[in-house]
């Protein structure tokens, strides 16, 4: 009977470390795959603009992502700015008011968000902004990534005013200052890392989001840095380039991977997480 | 405490602003979609049979396919996950324990469509060449032969997208339960050793005790893996015909349909509208599910941001 129990900890180890197996394996072959590509192009990779169909080469075409990698910045700079402002007052509704029926009711609109699927943004921003403006833009594909960012930045900014101590508020209070006062200059700084950490993060969930931006951002193979014009993301350029039958496109695929995991997404989530930890109590 | 009324103004910018960007999320799709629903949408929920050219939008195919895939994620993702969340707080040296739980987080952040991409080129060749053809074999079985048979094996199939998704879930579930785990008292855990309890004893009598966390993680996860759009329509191979209870087969749900056929759909209005219905069939499915987990967990919405 003690030999059994042994037999079930012996299978959860088999069970969890070949999971962790696996999922190594994707970082690994993103590594494997992406960066040599990256070394082969070098910086032209970030600067050169995308390289149309094979059948339209004349001589040696320009090789790189800098379309991509401009247009994901843009896309999820429009995003940010629109959820920042939202995504923060609420995130401070939810959590000082908490008994108020208003915060309780904002609450659920920002469990809501993050429950629907994230293609819903595509589409009904599609519908809303597409369709009026008769063209997918950078502008469009920031407002339907920031549906899915607001409720990240809401809650993290909640979760971080809860973990204040009454008593620090309290005081502030005590000693006559207004509750804004205490809410926006006492403890600021005992909340700024953790609303920064929720603004990564969202930054870092927002970058990855290929489904939202299908269909409202479009598609550029040049720089563009107007709003209006379509753009193309490394997301949905993985997408795009990964069906492909041309062995170019799909290394350029990896190589974006490479640059949307590794140069901008995995920094974000680092950075987010030891800033909280460094700074709890 | 609300007489102050800068704050109030600023607190009620930030109900505004969600409540904003839960209508902007949703009303579009009920406009562009009633007048859909109204003349199809018996159609969309009772028919398989999907021909948008000759106005034909039998969906059920979708609906079924959609749950045939989060059922089969799920049940691969359980087992993962919980294994994961023991790993990192119970079994595992201390000094390891933070690194399986940091990997497992880093990980959950890596998009799907990288998943789908790694999926494509990586993983379903490999599956196509090595397994498949053994799980071929499984189909002469009774009962659970049909899961398996099909005339030609092809990489992309409903079992490459549902390995590939319950590998995107596992690090959210894993999350949710690990969590949980760390806020078992320790009373609890002593008790048990001081009546002579072995280690088996504590992690079978915490799973016991965080029984209600545990199913908040996988309801969420399973959420996901509803909704999970790029690794799906990148695996599943997207084939719209009738739904089979199958997984070598390829198959198509919800979200696959409308990621494929949407930008082409906007030559027809009515294809459009017919996905941005199934959209909204979409939602429905999710709520229910989390009306569901609300019934058996507290605070899905904190959990899923942990996550």
């Amino acid at each position: 009977m003690p030999r059994l129990y042994k037999l079930w900890i012996a299978l959860i180890y088999l069970v969890g470390l070949s999971s962790l197996a696996v999922l190594l394996w994707v970082l690994g072959s993103i590594i494997v795959n992406g960066l040599p590509v990256i070394m082969k192009y070098g910086l032209d990779i970030f600067t050169k603009n995308i390289p149309p169909p094979m059948f339209l080469f004349f001589g040696k075409p320009e090789v790189g992502l800098a379309p991509a990698i401009i247009g994901t910045l843009m896309v999820v700079g429009i995003a940010i700015l629109i959820s920042f402002p939202i995504g923060l007052t609420a995130g401070i509704l939810i959590a000082e008011f908490r008994h108020s029926k208003v915060a309780k009711v904002a609450e659920e609109l920002a469990s809501t968000l993050v429950e629907v699927p994230t293609i819903t943004a595509g589409i009904s921003i599609y519908w809303l902004l597409v369709i009026p403006m008769h063209n997918p833009s950078a502008l469009a594909g920031g407002v339907a990534l920031s549906l899915i960012m607001i409720p990240y930045i809401a809650i993290y900014t909640a979760e971080t005013y809860k973990r204040v101590p009454m008593a620090i508020k309290e005081g502030g209070l005590a000693l006559g200052l207004k509750y804004s006062t205490v809410l926006f200059k006492v403890i600021r700084g005992l909340v700024l890392p953790g609303v920064v950490s929720g603004v990564l993060m969202a930054l870092a969930k927002g970058a990855g989001e290929a489904a939202p931006l299908l269909f409202t951002a479009g598609w550029n193979d040049k720089v563009t840095l107007n709003p209006f014009d379509q753009v193309s993301t490394l997301s949905v350029l993985i997408y795009k380039f990964g069906f492909s039958s041309q062995e170019l496109w799909r290394e350029l695929s990896w190589a974006a991977s490479f640059i949307l995991v590794f140069v901008i997404i995995l920094p974000l989530i680092i950075i987010s997480k030891a800033m909280v930890r460094k700074h709890e109590i | 405490m609300l007489r102050e009324r800068k704050l109030k103004a600023i607190v009620l910018f930030g109900f505004f602003g969600l409540l904003a960007a839960v209508l902007v999320l949703t009303v579009p799709l009920l406009i562009n979609s009633y007048d859909f629903l109204l003349k199809y949408g018996k159609e969309l929920l009772t028919s398989m049979n999907w021909n948008p050219p000759q106005n034909e939008y039998g969906g059920l195919q979708f609906v079924l396919g959609t749950l045939w895939v989060t059922f089969w994620s799920t049940l691969i993702a359980t087992p993962l996950s919980i294994s994961l969340a023991l790993l990192a707080t119970e079994l595992v040296p201390q000094k390891l324990r933070n690194l399986i739980a940091g990997l497992t987080d880093l990980i959950a952040a890596i998009p799907s469509v990288v998943y789908g991409y790694w999926g494509l080129t990586v993983f379903a060749p490999l599956l196509a060449n090595i397994v498949y053809p053994y799980l071929l074999g499984l189909s002469k079985l009774p009962v659970i032969g049909i899961l398996f048979s099909t005339s030609v094996v092809s990489p992309q199939c409903v079992l490459t997208a549902v390995l590939v998704l319950s590998l995107m879930i596992t690090p959210y579930a894993t999350a949710i339960i690990r969590n949980g785990y760390e806020m078992i008292p320790k009373d609890l855990v002593e008790a048990v050793y001081a009546l002579g309890g072995t280690k088996w004893d504590v992690i079978k009598i915490n799973l016991s005790y965080i029984k209600t966390t545990i199913i908040a993680g996988i309801v969420i996860a399973a959420g996901r893996a509803m909704g999970e759009t790029m690794a799906v329509t990148m695996l599943i191979g997207n084939n719209v015909g009738p739904f089979k209870p199958c997984l070598l087969c390829r198959g198509s749900t919800i979200t696959s349909v409308v990621a494929n056929e949407f930008e082409e759909a906007l030559l027809n209005p009515y294809h459009a509208k017919a996905l941005t219905a199934l959209i909204l069939v979409l939602i429905v499915m999710g709520s229910l599910l989390l009306v569901f987990g609300r019934k058996v967990g507290e605070k899905l919405a904190e959990a899923e941001i942990v996550a």
